[in-house]
C-alpha cells in the first residue's frame, strides 16, 4: 500500500474524460419546491479547525475545547446546529487565545507592516477580513474592524495588539462560523433571482464546494475562480476535479464514509474479559477501514458495488459490512445484535423508513442471554408475535445473514455449541430475495438501485447539511441521466452534483 | 455499601472555604428568612435505567429506610448531617407521554423529561424556560449551568436541557471547566496588577463582542423568517457574555479549583464518582454564590467503575434489562444502582441545606424510563426535593388514575406556576389535552 500514500485520489476519473459530463449541467433548472431551502450551516469542530488553520496559517486544533456537534442522520454537517451560550462563551475564550498566539507569532505574515501603520491596518483587515469571510469585506466591515483595530492599538499601545483584537473578532464572528446562502449582497447585480428562489454568490459557491470536497475553506485556486466569475457548472467541475486530486481529500471521503456507516464517536463498549485486546483492536479496525475507503476511491473510482461488495485489499472480506469496525459498532457489549445490524442496512443503505417500537407504542424487552442457545433461537419471538413480526420479517431477515461473525465481527462457526445459520432474506425492488449469508447480502445490496439511489441521498446530507426528501428526489432524478457505472460511483456523483442546479440555487423560506 | 459523604476528602480536592462568606461591601446573599420565601432556584437531575419499584416505593407512614430500600439515602442522619425524609416528595405515575407519542420514549426519552415534547419539538425545557424566557437568569452572570458526566455528546437520550427552538445543550464533564465556567471568570484577585489585567480583557472583551453583534445583526437582517430563531438563540447567547462582562461580585468566597489529578481521564468510569461529587460541589457553590439560579446534571450509571462489587460490570446490559418483577434477585440489583443516583441526589440536598438554600431551591430527579428492561418510558419515578412547604413533601404521591398514567406536562405546568409563570399548559403534541393542566394532587 505505501505506494499508495501520495496516489492523486482520482487516478481514473482524469483519464476517463468527460463524456456526459454536460448533461448534468445542462437539465432543465429544478422546480424551486424541489430545491434545497436556503439555511445557514454552522461549521462543524474539524471544519472549524481548518478554517482557523487557514486563517491563521498555523495548525491548529480550538475544536477540542468547543462543545461536540450535533449530528443530523450520523452527519456532523448539520443545519440545524445553534450557537448556544455555552458554545459561545467556550468560542469567544479560544479566539482569543488564537488571536493572541498568531499575533505573537506570525505578526509578520498576517499583517506585515513597512510602512504607515493606518495603511498597514487597512491592508491587514481587507485581506485577514476577505479570508475570514470568505468573501471580500462590505465598507461597514471594513470601518468595523478598522476601529476594532484603533482600539486595541489605543488601549495596550501598539500595533500587535490591534491585530490581536481584530484576529479574535474575526475567529468569533458569525461570517466565519456560518457558511451563508443569502446569495448576492444587495449591492450586487442579482442573476436570475426570481422572489421564490435565489443563486447563491460566487464566494458562497466556492465555499460549499471546498467544505464540501476537502472539509475545509477556498484554497488559492478556488478563491481566484470566484473572483473572476468562473464558477459556472462547467467551471464547479473542473474546481471539482482539481480538488478531488489533492492528497488530503481522500480525509473527507473517508469521513464521509465513517459518519455514513456509524463509525465515528465513541469506541462501542465492549465485555474485556470475552475481549481482551478490546481497547486497540478499536483503533486498528478504524485504520483498516479507512485505508480500505482510500483503495476503493482511487483504484475503483469510489464505486459503491466496491464498497459494498468488493474486496479491494484482498482482505478476504466482502465489503465493508464484513469489516470490524461495522460489525463491532452494531453488536452489544457481548453478542451480536441482528436488530442493530438489520436496521442499519434498512435506513441507512436502503433510506426506509422504519418506525421504532416506542413510535408504535411497543415496549422491548431484550431477550435473555443463554448460553445454551443462538442468537436466533433467542429473538424468536420477533416471529412469534404478531406485532414484531410485521417489521422483523424485514429487519432480522437481514441481520440474522451476520451471524457468522461475533460481537467484534471476528467470523465464527458454532454459537452455543451448535452450528451457525446464516440464512436470510432481503426484499428489493418487491421482490423478496433468499439469502445464505452477508456476503450474498452485500452483493444484492451492492446491485440494487434503490441502494445506489440511497448512497446518493447520503451524499446530498453529507454535503449539504439536511435531508429534504424532495431536493434528495430532485437529485436521485437528476443522477439518472448519467451512466449506470457513473450513478454507481461515489466520485461521479459527488462531480455531478457540483455541477448539478441543486448545487447553487436556494429556495428561500 | 456506603458511598457516604466524605466532606473532608472532597474540601481537600476542592478546597473550598468555611461555608458562604461575604466580601467586603457585597451584596447579602439572598438567604431564605422563613419557610414562605418565594422559590428562586430550579435544578434538575437525571437518573438512568429506571427504578425498581418493589425496593423504591415507600412504606406506611413514608418509612424509605427499610431493608435494600433505594430512597434510604434520603434518611440517613449518620451519613448527610440530618434526615432529608421531610424535603422529600416520591410521585409515582408520570408518564413521558408526548415522548411515547412521539417516538422519543425508551432510551429516548430523557427528551421529554424537562420539555413535555418529543424529538422534533421546540419547547424549551423548563430550567432554560425559566431562566431565559421568564427572564429570572438575568440577574445572574449565567442564566444557567448544565453539567453531565463521562458523556459530552448532545445526541437523543443524552440530555434534558434544551433551549427554545429545540436544540440540545452541550453538558459541561470537566470540572476544571465547569470550575472555569462558574468561577474562573471572576477571579478578583487583591493585587492591583491581576485587577488591571482583568479591566483590560473586560475591555477587549466587550469591543471584540461590540463587533460580532454588529456583524451578527447585518446577518441577520438578510435572513429568511425560518433560520430567525437559530439567530436569534446566537444574539441571546452574545448577550449572556456580555452580562459577563460587567462587573460582578461572588456572594461568597469562591473555592480553589478542582484538583485535575484526581480524574485524569473524563471518560474513565472510574473517575466517574469523584468527577460526579466534585461536579455537585461545584453546582452547589454555583447556586450559593449568586452565579446561576438554574442547573441540571446528567448522571452516568455506575458500569465499569468497579465501585459495587455486587453488580456486573455492564449495568445496562446486566442490569437494567434483566430487571423482573418475578425475579428478587434482579429487583436488589436494579435497586442498587437506583440506591447510588439517589445518594447523589441526597448529597445535593444537603450541601444546599448546609449552605442554607435548600428551602428556596426546587430539586426533581427523575429518569427516562420507569421499567427499564421493558424500555417503558411509563410511570417514571420522579423526586421532588426541597423548597419548602411549596408541594408539602414528606410523603409519596401516586398519581395514576384508572385510566392510568399521568403526562408529564402537567408536573411541568405545576413546577413552572410554582416559579411564578402563569401558564396553563406545557410541552408540544398533537393531542392538546396531553399538555394541559397542574398536577393538582401537588398542591
Amino acid at each position: 500500500m505505501s505506494g499508495m500514500r501520495r496516489a492523486p485520489l482520482a487516478l481514473l476519473l482524469s483519464l476517463a474524460g468527460c463524456a456526459d459530463a454536460g448533461e448534468v449541467a445542462s437539465s432543465p433548472p429544478i422546480e424551486p419546491s424541489r430545491l434545497l431551502p436556503a439555511r445557514l450551516r454552522r461549521l462543524t469542530a474539524a471544519e472549524y479547525d481548518r478554517a482557523a488553520s487557514d486563517l491563521l496559517s498555523m495548525e491548529v486544533q480550538p475544536s477540542i475545547e468547543l462543545p461536540p456537534d450535533t449530528t443530523l442522520l450520523g452527519f456532523s454537517a448539520n443545519a440545524d446546529g445553534a450557537v448556544d451560550a455555552l458554545f459561545a462563551s467556550k468560542l469567544a475564550d479560544v479566539a482569543q487565545r488564537l488571536a493572541r498566539e498568531a499575533a505573537l507569532s506570525r505578526l509578520n505574515e498576517l499583517a506585515p507592516c513597512a510602512g504607515e501603520m493606518s495603511e498597514c491596518a487597512a491592508s491587514f483587515v481587507e485581506a485577514l477580513g476577505r479570508r475570514a469571510f470568505r468573501r471580500p469585506l462590505d465598507a461597514d466591515e471594513r470601518a468595523r474592524y478598522l476601529d476594532l483595530f484603533e482600539a486595541g492599538r489605543a488601549e495596550e499601545g501598539d500595533y500587535r495588539s490591534g491585530v490581536e483584537w481584530v484576529l479574535g473578532a474575526l475567529l468569533a464572528s458569525p461570517f466565519f462560523l456560518y457558511l451563508t446562502e443569502l446569495g448576492p449582497s444587495p449591492g450586487e447585480v442579482a442573476r436570475a433571482a426570481s422572489g421564490e428562489t435565489l443563486e447563491l454568490s460566487p464566494h458562497e459557491v466556492a465555499s460549499q464546494l471546498a467544505f464540501a470536497l476537502t472539509g475545509g475553506p477556498p484554497d488559492a485556486a478556488l478563491r481566484e475562480a470566484a473572483e473572476r466569475g468562473e464558477l459556472g457548472a462547467a467551471g464547479r467541475r473542473r474546481q471539482a476535479s482539481r480538488l478531488l486530486t489533492l492528497y488530503e481529500t481522500r480525509f473527507q471521503f473517508r469521513r464521509f464514509v465513517a459518519e455514513w456507516f456509524g463509525l465515528e464517536g465513541e469506541p462501542p463498549v465492549k465485555d474485556v474479559e470475552l475481549f481482551p485486546g478490546w481497547a486497540s483492536a478499536w483503533s486498528a479496525m478504524r485504520e483498516e477501514t479507512a485505508q480500505w475507503v482510500d483503495a476503493v476511491m482511487i483504484q475503483e473510482n469510489g464505486s459503491f458495488r466496491g464498497l459494498l461488495a468488493g474486496d479491494v485489499t484482498n482482505a478476504g472480506r466482502v465489503g465493508i459490512l464484513q469489516h470490524g469496525s461495522f460489525l463491532s459498532r452494531f453488536a452489544h457489549v457481548t453478542d451480536t445484535a441482528p436488530v442493530l445490524r438489520g436496521v442499519f442496512v434498512l435506513r441507512r443503505l436502503l433510506c426506509r423508513t422504519l418506525p421504532s417500537p416506542a413510535e408504535l407504542d411497543i415496549e422491548v424487552t431484550f431477550p435473555e442471554l443463554d448460553a445454551d442457545r443462538t442468537t436466533r433461537a433467542r429473538y424468536a419471538a420477533h416471529s412469534s408475535d404478531p406485532r414484531c413480526a410485521a417489521c422483523h420479517e424485514s429487519i432480522d431477515g437481514i441481520g440474522f445473514s451476520f451471524e457468522s461473525f461475533d460481537a467484534i465481527g471476528r467470523a465464527r462457526t458454532s454459537e452455543a455449541g451448535q452450528a451457525i445459520d446464516t440464512s436470510g432474506s432481503v426484499e428489493l425492488e418487491g421482490t423478496r430475495i433468499e439469502l445464505r449469508d452477508s456476503a450474498e447480502l452485500a452483493r444484492a445490496l451492492a446491485e440494487a438501485p434503490e441502494a445506489e439511489r440511497c448512497m446518493q441521498r447520503q451524499l446530498l446530507r453529507f454535503a449539504t447539511g439536511r435531508s429534504e426528501p424532495a431536493a434528495e428526489q430532485a437529485f436521485t432524478e437528476l443522477m439518472t441521466q448519467l451512466s449506470r457505472e457513473r450513478q454507481a460511483s461515489i466520485l461521479e456523483v459527488t462531480l455531478a452534483l457540483t455541477e448539478s442546479d441543486l448545487f447553487v440555487r436556494r429556495r428561500r423560506e | 455499601m456506603d458511598l457516604g459523604f466524605p466532606r473532608r476528602g472532597l474540601l481537600s480536592v476542592l478546597g473550598a472555604g468555611a461555608g458562604v462568606l461575604l466580601l467586603p461591601g457585597s451584596p447579602r446573599p439572598a438567604r431564605a428568612e422563613s419557610a414562605l420565601a418565594a422559590l428562586s432556584r430550579f435544578v434538575a437531575v437525571y437518573m438512568p435505567h429506571g427504578v425498581a419499584r418493589e425496593l423504591w416505593r415507600p412504606r406506611a407512614d413514608f418509612v424509605i429506610d427499610y431493608p435494600e430500600a433505594s430512597l434510604a439515602p434520603f434518611d440517613e442522619p449518620a451519613v448527610y448531617g440530618r434526615s432529608l425524609r421531610e424535603q422529600l416528595l416520591v410521585i409515582e405515575g408520570l408518564d413521558l407521554t408526548t415522548g411515547i407519542q412521539g417516538g422519543s420514549a425508551g432510551h429516548d426519552g430523557s427528551r421529554v423529561l424537562l420539555t413535555g415534547s418529543a424529538g422534533d419539538g421546540k419547547t424549551a425545557s423548563l430550567d432554560q424556560f425559566l431562566a431565559i424566557e421568564r427572564d429570572l437568569g438575568a440577574s445572574t452572570p449565567l442564566a444557567s449551568l448544565v453539567l453531565g458526566v463521562g458523556d459530552a455528546s448532545t445526541a437523543l437520550g443524552h440530555c434534558i436541557s434544551y433551549a427554545a427552538g429545540g436544540s440540545a445543550l452541550p453538558k459541561l464533564i470537566d470540572p476544571s471547566q465547569t470550575f472555569h465556567e462558574v468561577f474562573g471568570k471572576w477571579q478578583l484577585g487583591a493585587d492591583p496588577a491581576a485587577r488591571a489585567e482583568a479591566e483590560r480583557a473586560r475591555r477587549r472583551g466587550q469591543s471584540v463582542l461590540d463587533a460580532i453583534t454588529a456583524d451578527l445583526s447585518a446577518l441577520s437582517s438578510r435572513l429568511g423568517e425560518s433560520e430567525r430563531p437559530k439567530l436569534e438563540q446566537h444574539a441571546a447567547a452574545l448577550r449572556e457574555l456580555e452580562k459577563r462582562l460587567g462587573a460582578f461580585e461572588l456572594a461568597c468566597t469562591p473555592p480553589l479549583a478542582p484538583d485535575a489529578a484526581a480524574f485524569p481521564r473524563l471518560d474513565g468510569a472510574v473517575y466517574f464518582d469523584t468527577i460526579t461529587d466534585l461536579q455537585i460541589e461545584l453546582l452547589a457553590q454555583a447556586l450559593a454564590c449568586g452565579v446561576t439560579r438554574f442547573a441540571t446534571l446528567f448522571l452516568a450509571d455506575l458500569s465499569h467503575t468497579g465501585l459495587d462489587p455486587l453488580l456486573p460490570s455492564d449495568v445496562h446490559e446486566g442490569v437494567a434489562h434483566r430487571y423482573s418483577e418475578s425475579r428478587p434477585e434482579s429487583v436488589a440489583l436494579l435497586a442498587r444502582q437506583n440506591r447510588y443516583c439517589h445518594a447523589k441526589v441526597a448529597r445535593l440536598g444537603a450541601r444546599l441545606h448546609e449552605l442554607g438554600l435548600l428551602d428556596e431551591t426546587l430539586v426533581l430527579a427523575s429518569s427516562d424510563m420507569g421499567d427499564p428492561a421493558r424500555h417503558s418510558s411509563r410511570s417514571v419515578p420522579t423526586l421532588l426535593l426541597g423548597g419548602g412547604a411549596t408541594f408539602r413533601p414528606g410523603r409519596y404521591l401516586d398519581v395514576r388514575s384508572a385510566d392510568g398514567g399521568v403526562p408529564n406536562n402537567r408536573l411541568l405546568v405545576s413546577l413552572a406556576r410554582a416559579f411564578g409563570a402563569d401558564i396553563d399548559a406545557y410541552g408540544e403534541s398533537p393531542d392538546a389535552r396531553v399538555l394541559g393542566g397542574e398536577l393538582s394532587l401537588l398542591t
